[in-house]
């Protein structure tokens, strides 16, 4: 779309590009080392007259660093790169065509594992310049913003409720519900919050995005403030994401300076202001009252609820709290209208999910696709097996609080429904593959020690179960006492799950169980007594 | 945005209610009035009174450590919860 | 908690009087202070109490709420292990085990040369290519042993430059 084909046979010397990744993946695999090496290149060769873009991933990690260069055809890709490699790839390349070499993969829009996707929210990730507005502009941001202001209020809250658009930060609740409850609320001082404080393990959509296309957070926030009369926005992003935290900043800086933010924005009546803030390494201040707490300086506790931060959020004042990626679909729905974006997903989860796919997996990133696909296709056909080469034994999906999925549901599909009717959660789209050397007894404990470390010791059955599940679940892979005994702890421990997941305040210590309990279920022989040390061999 | 509270001014929380009595939490707003039996007996209280509320208001005790009309919502020991 | 000399206390002075106005002031305080100092040092509380207008007992629960933030001055590399279920899947359990012993520190200490701290953390983000560890804003991915002592060399060599 970017690249329409022409007729010349070669991309004019003032547009040579050469794209390299500075997603903190494709960093950790080397890319800034492969960006330097073309930077001194073009600086000793001046005739190639290209320029370096530092661009978002793909989401291929297994091909980072991933070179790309635009040709004529479209962008041709090459990976993974070493420093060491650049230089040939440059000058046999001449930018006109795709050329004969061994890391050369063809036109990047064309490898089926990137073709097959449906990127909407994901649309510019991997392709733009990720704070330049103008690159962003040129690929059709900000459209949805435009349309935004020839809308009243109550129209824009009605597009959003028309896409069907549900909270991708886990718990799934009707976006354009949560944003009516606070326009509902009477003129007054309202705040639009993002959640990026992504901790799920296993999940890095929001990063990517992020890091990839950080205005299209921008511009969802800016539409959410319109809609609802808010006129200040904060981003709360995890201090675990430096490189999203240096491009949010570079990107919104650069939006003011646009015209985008601040006052009287695109010369209108309207204000937005955005700010990002830090959290400081607390998994539970993605919850969204224990956030909000984050952001007014305190302890991150989580709040009773009522009162709905709806109606009493951040400082007191009705709020929106919503997930990076339920903020960066609006700009599509906006732009595109709310029926386009309904029209991709199955049952009541409506429009595309960012998967990640991550763990044991031999094909790990990012894969954007309608509801609906199942588990077991992604797997093989996207995630091509275990990084191993063992067979998988056990996947997890949604974050540590997401239950075990043994191999007889992995023909799931991939909906909010049918994942909670089978005691599972969808969670964030985050998938972790496990390989058959996984102890699923050490797993169970880990949960229950992952939630003891995490835990904000508000409520006591997440403050003091989470500490005695793990001492239970000590107690029953010790081996210290008969058979009986080794039973009264297993159902000790299934009383201490029913205790937590009903009794404690908020998701932290009310999902915990679901991990434990599914590897109680579907990995019994893993909690009995292990007769020597070789298992699972 | 920090507000003072007068007691010669704004009428006490639980103006009408009997204040021998710990409530443990807020009233409802509302003006529709419901009619619920808690342990076989009948009372009738606003829409969204809490189950604690209106048990405490029958008389019916409820073991409750965080839940009191001397403090704003908390919800952390649970003990309430069955 | 470890104090700071006047020269710290006057940064910490200035810190406060730049942020004191956000809204919600007391973390991106916290995290000025220690990204300058390194730490936060027990001699800034007073001032950020007063300059808030809260307990320094408030300010001290903040600070001990939050993983990130630090009371003790660490080492002049702090290493983070992610311990995320990922990394799990891609043995992350035997190579902390590894890293302590390599180090011959715990989590939460400092090794005795003052080079490195070493701390858990709970996912990097980075999980299609685990297990992962960061060193300052540095990520690194697919790490073994190897690759680790690696890092180490690379970090010793850099350090000894600019002397």
């Amino acid at each position: 779309m970017n690249h329409s084909p022409s007729d010349d046979s070669s991309i004019p010397v003032a547009s040579r590009k050469i794209f390299v990744s500075l997603d903190t993946t494709a960093r950790s695999r080397g890319s800034d080392k492969v960006a330097k090496q073309v930077e001194s290149i073009l600086n000793s060769q001046p005739e190639l007259a290209a320029t370096l873009v530092r661009n978002g991933s793909r989401g291929m990690f297994w091909l980072e660093p991933l070179l790309e260069i635009n040709t004529p055809k479209g962008r041709v890709a090459y990976g993974p790169v070493k420093a060491e490699d650049v230089n040939d790839i440059i000058n046999l390349h001449c930018f006109d065509d795709v050329i004969e070499h061994p890391l050369c993969l063809g036109l990047t829009e064309e490898l089926p594992w990137f073709k097959s996707q449906q990127r909407l929210t994901f649309a510019r990730v991997g392709i733009i310049d990720p704070i330049d507005v103008d690159d962003y502009i040129s690929h059709g941001g900000f459209v949805g913003l435009t349309n935004a202001f020839a809308k009243t209020a109550q129209q824009i809250v009605d597009e959003v409720k028309e896409s069907g658009l549900r909270g991708r930060g886990g718990a799934a609740f009707p976006t354009g519900i949560k944003w009516q409850t606070v326009l509902n609320e009477p003129e007054q001082q309202k705040y639009i919050v993002c959640n990026a404080d992504e901790g799920d393990s296993g999940t890095f959509a929001d990063r990517m995005l992020m890091e990839g296309d950080p205005l299209v957070l921008v511009e969802g926030m800016i539409i959410a403030g319109l809609s609802v009369g808010a006129d200040q926005g904060y981003i709360y992003l995890r201090s675990e994401y430096p490189q999203a935290h240096d491009i949010l900043n570079k990107a919104i800086s650069n939006a003011k300076t646009a015209g985008y933010l601040g006052d009287n924005i695109c010369g209108t009546e309207h204000n937005f202001h955005l700010e990002v803030r830090l959290g400081a390494g607390a998994y539970i201040c993605g919850e969204e009252t224990s956030l909000l707490e984050s952001l007014e300086g305190k302890r991150g506790l989580v709040r009773a609820k009522p009162p709905l931060p709806a109606i009493e959020g951040l400082f007191g004042q009705p709020t929106v709290v919503n997930n990076v990626i339920s903020l960066a679909s609006v700009p599509y729905i906006l732009s595109h209208g709310g029926d386009s974006y309904r029209d991709f997903g199955m049952g009541r989860s409506r429009g595309t999910l960012p998967i990640q796919l991550a763990g044991n997996i031999a094909q790990g990133g990012l894969v954007e696709l309608a509801f609906g696909i199942s588990l077991n296709e992604l797997l093989q056909q996207y995630g091509n097996g275990c990084k191993s080469k063992r067979a998988m034994r056990s996947v997890q999906v949604g974050g540590p609080l997401g239950a075990y999925l043994p191999a007889e549901q992995w023909d799931t599909a991939l909906d909010y429904e049918e994942f909670a009717s089978i005691g599972a959660v969808l969670g964030h789209g985050g998938i972790v593959v496990f390989d058959d050397t996984v102890d699923m007894a050490a797993q169970a404990r880990f949960a229950m020690e992952f939630c003891e470390v995490e835990s904000c010791g508000k409520c006591t059955p997440c403050r003091i179960g989470a500490v005695r599940g793990v001492e239970v679940i000590d107690k029953i892979l010790n081996n210290e006492s008969d058979e009986q005994g080794r039973q009264d702890s297993v159902e000790l421990l299934h009383d201490l799950c029913d205790t937590m997941e009903f009794g404690s305040l908020c998701a932290m210590g009310g999902m915990t169980p679901f991990p434990v309990r599914s590897a109680l279920k579907y990995f019994p022989d893993d909690f009995l007594p292990q007769p020597s040390t070789q298992k699972a061999q | 945005m920090i507000t003072y509270y007068d007691p010669k001014t704004e009428p006490a929380v639980n103006q009408s209610a009997d204040l021998s009595k710990d409530l443990g939490t807020p009233p409802s707003k509302s003006t529709v009035q419901v009619s619920v039996q808690i342990d076989g007996v009948n009372i009738v209280v606003p829409e969204g009174t809490s189950v604690l509320r209106a048990a405490a208001i029958a008389d019916i005790n409820i073991p409750k450590l965080c839940a009191s009309d001397n403090l704003e919502a908390f919800g952390s020991c649970r003990l309430c919860a069955v | 908690m470890t104090a700071t000399n006047e020269q710290g206390l006057q940064q910490i002075a200035t810190i406060i009087e730049q942020h004191q106005t956000l809204p919600g002031a007391m973390l991106p305080i916290l995290h000025a202070i220690q990204n300058d100092l390194s730490f936060i040092p027990s001699n800034a509380l007073p001032l950020i109490a007063k300059a808030l207008n809260v307990s320094k007992a408030e300010v001290h629960g903040v600070i001990s709420f939050y993983h990130h933030f630090r009371t003790e001055e660490p080492g002049a590399h702090v290493i983070e292990i992610c311990r995320g279920e990922s990394c799990q899947a891609m043995g992350s359990r035997a190579l902390e085990e590894n890293i302590k012993q390599n180090l011959s520190i715990d989590y939460h200490q400092t090794s005795k040369d003052r080079q490195y701290t070493l701390e858990p953390v709970y996912c990097l983000g980075n999980c299609a290519c685990s297990p992962a560890i960061r060193i300052g804003d540095d990520i690194h991915g697919e790490l073994d042993l190897q690759k680790f002592e690696q890092i180490i060399e690379s970090l010793n060599t850099y350090s000894l430059e600019l002397k």
